[in-house]
């Protein structure tokens, strides 16, 4: 997608993780690369070109699995708006305090998880502060 | 010489030694300064290649959530 300064926004991130962790889960990492033929085609990309793609995105990007936020998966079920953003939110809770970083925050109950150590974020802000050191 | 499944080539970039030494500064090193130069070099060019809408973009994110979650939810108990 070439829109909303994508590169610019992952650019900042990498340039800060000595100074902070970047966490994904595990699963949607996986799912992503088991759709990359169908985003590959609608990208007008080949496939290697993605996978070059996703390497530079999640190189410096810890892969968290399931393991490792299951306990919250239940407790997070009730901070989002959409099930399928759980995952992400039992994450956040697994590691917090943290910061959710999304174009969509309304998918997030973002009051309760701030109650809870969690900020959910723009990438602009997010960036914003990370050169801020907030 | 190959990065990842793709052929790589070298191209020199002259960055002035005033930024080196304002990066060095901030605790980015020479070799933290061309990984970073490099991915963002990948990142640009292929995503102002892509031809992918917001719109599809949006429908892709949501089919992968969705797959994702499809595994997750049996531990949501």
């Amino acid at each position: 997608m070439s829109t909303e300064g994508i590169t610019r926004t992952s650019f900042a991130i990498l340039l800060h993780t000595d100074n902070c962790e970047v966490t994904a889960p595990a699963e949607l990492s996986e799912e992503l690369r088991a759709h990359s033929t169908e985003i590959s085609g609608k990208a007008g990309l080949t496939q290697q070109q993605l996978e070059e793609a996703l390497d530079r995105l999640l190189e410096n990007v810890e892969l968290v699995p399931l393991s490792g936020y299951t306990s919250e998966l239940k407790r997070a079920l009730k901070l989002v708006r959409d099930e399928t953003d759980a995952p992400f939110a039992a994450l956040a809770l697994a590691r917090a305090p943290s910061t959710i970083i999304t174009y969509n925050k309304k998918h997030f109950k973002c009051r309760e998880l701030l109650r809870r150590g969690i900020q959910v974020l723009t990438p602009a802000v997010a960036v914003s502060q990370l050169r801020h050191g907030d | 010489m190959s990065c990842g499944t793709m052929v790589a080539e070298t191209v020199p970039v002259e960055i002035p030694a005033e930024i080196l030494e304002l990066a060095e500064r901030s605790g980015i090193s020479r070799e933290k300064m061309s990984a970073l130069l490099r991915s963002f070099a990948v990142l640009e060019v292929l995503a102002s290649s892509s031809k992918l809408s917001k719109k599809d973009a949006d429908k892709l994110s949501r089919e992968i959530k969705i797959a994702a979650w499809k595994r997750l939810s049996p531990y949501k108990h």
